[in-house]
């Protein structure tokens, strides 16, 4: 027995039969005719939409030489388990992390030597007055955190991260509507017309980083972005002299996953801005690929700080190349609450005066 | 802004609002004051020195006199709306400025605690592309169909 074809409506994905009066496919549930050659067309491309496919060649990173590696010592941090790398000459006593003590576990050996590095370009200075600068202005936080002995923990650290180059080919198909509304003196008419928009192309990305180290919070190392890439240099120990960097444990397989959502959002938004003179746009399919997806292995230069207040632990981050400073800090209640009251009586007082001179009653 | 500052306004407020609920009930008390003192004046006995015996305004009188009695209801429900209605707004306009204010301060407040916060992850990667990365290689609108509802205007039949 031959296969039934069926041919879904495009407006509302019923089955679509040929009207023999018109000579057009009706759908029996909505009533919207169509060509026949166009629901032909139409469903032809929903059929040949197939899956995403986003696979990566991940070959980053090199071997370190043993001269490379004679200079450098790896310290443990006994509270969160974070191994820190810093060359012989730089002393490191607290975990930039969780603020507890580290202590030297041997000489460095193993892992992947970076392919690329963003030297500091902001040094501690700099941090310390964009943290000034970040709290000020922030009528709802504790006095606590702008005690002067805090700011000098400051650290900056290397933090691993992979960066992902890629081009993302997709086929999308979208449904558009365009409506136009008049009345007479009896009616009001609204007329909908539907269109099918096809789009497929190509968008390229380089260096979409993610984070390599489970001790780096993605939230916070995400927020600090973008990083410069013009400014990475190939890598060298003396780099870290003065520094910290972190020993990734988060590898690149594990890692792309992040990058194929950032990536695979980026292409949606990109593509349906293209889809312009509608007043509704809905993704009917959404197909992509990556090809020549590549990854390299990087540090990243990041002024760290560590604080504690009411039990809670807060971590502070400015990006080391262009300064951006972020981090969440604590509220307090009772200042929030006598600022909610306060700006309630005098906008009540104003409201009423207005409306007394006003003659509103 | 100093808080002493702000209680200080707050108790102006409240001062303000029970003085002009003062005002407006002593104004309607010298109102109904004055037409009791005017009709207390007024000396009934001269109505028929206006009026007189004359038949022919008596029917006068007395043919309008149904409409006279209905104006003069349609009168005094007039004078019940508007003396309820000044009575109630101070205080319905106190709480609508009340409800205003408290939205006020929440938007204010949450601004403020939303400036806390800076960390968020990013939801795309648009800062690593460039738009005019971007190569349409197919790039096709098609028409598929129209439909036109229409819906009946309400009449108003007075």
């Amino acid at each position: 027995m031959a296969d039934l074809i069926e041919y879904k409506c495009p407006c509302c994905a019923g089955k679509l039969e040929f009207n023999s009066g018109t000579q057009n496919m009706k759908c029996p549930f909505c009533e919207s005719e169509f060509d026949v050659d166009t629901v032909q067309q139409y469903n032809q491309e929903l059929a040949a939409a197939s899956g995403d496919n986003m696979n990566w060649e991940s070959s980053a990173g090199s071997e370190w030489n043993s001269e490379e590696t004679a200079g450098m010592s790896v310290y443990s941090c006994q509270s969160c388990g974070a191994q820190i790398i810093t060359d012989n000459t730089t002393a490191a006593s607290s975990c930039p992390y969780c603020d507890a003590p580290i202590v030297m576990s041997g000489n460095f050996s193993g892992d992947l030597k970076p392919d690329l590095v963003i030297p500091f370009k902001l040094d501690k200075k700099a941090a310390t007055e964009a943290l000034n600068k970040h709290l000020e202005g922030k009528r709802l936080l504790p006095k606590v955190f702008k005690e002067q002995n805090h700011i000098d923990e400051i650290k900056g650290v290397y933090v691993p991260v992979w960066l992902f180059d890629t081009e993302a080919d997709a086929n999308m198909i979208y449904k558009g509507e365009k409506r136009k509304t008049w009345s007479d003196s009896s009616y009001r008419y609204t007329e909908i017309s539907y269109y099918s928009a096809v789009r497929e192309g190509t968008l390229s990305f380089a260096n979409v980083p993610v984070d390599g180290s489970s001790k780096m919070p993605d939230d916070l190392m995400e927020s600090i972005e973008p990083f410069d890439i013009k400014d990475a240099v190939e890598f060298k120990t003396a780099y870290l002299s003065g520094y910290l960097a972190d020993r990734y444990d988060v590898s690149a397989e594990k890692s792309v996953e992040r990058a194929n959502q950032r990536i695979k959002r980026s292409t949606e938004q990109a593509f349906i801005s293209t889809v312009q003179g509608y007043s509704n746009v809905t993704t009917e399919s959404s197909n992509v690929r990556f090809n020549n997806g590549k990854a390299k292995y990087a540090l990243y230069p990041v002024w760290i700080l560590n604080t504690t207040w009411n039990g809670n632990k807060y971590t502070f981050a400015m990006n080391g190349q262009t300064g951006k400073f972020v981090g969440d800090l604590p509220a307090d209640p009772s200042a929030a609450m006598k600022l909610f009251f306060g700006i309630t009586a005098v906008s009540t007082a104003v409201l009423f005066g207005l409306s007394f001179l006003f003659g509103m009653f | 802004m100093n808080l002493k500052k702000l209680a200080a306004v707050a108790a102006a407020s409240a001062a303000i609002l029970s003085m002009n609920i003062g005002t407006f009930t002593g104004f309607e008390c010298s109102l109904s004051e004055a037409n009791a003192a005017y009709t207390e004046d007024f000396d009934y006995e001269d109505l028929d020195e206006i009026f007189g015996d004359d038949d022919m305004n008596f029917d006068y009188v007395e043919e309008y006199d149904p409409y006279y009695d209905e104006a003069a209801e349609n009168n005094s429900k007039k004078d019940d709306s508007s003396r309820d209605k000044t009575e109630r707004s101070p205080v319905l306009v106190f709480f609508i400025c009340l409800l205003l204010g408290m939205l006020i301060a929440g938007i204010a407040v949450g601004s403020m605690w939303a400036k806390l916060k800076t960390v968020h992850m990013k939801s795309n990667a648009s800062d690593y592309t460039k738009p005019e990365n971007l190569v349409l290689k197919v790039n096709n609108d098609t028409f598929l169909s129209k439909k036109v509802d229409k819906a009946a205007i309400p009449s108003n039949n007075h």
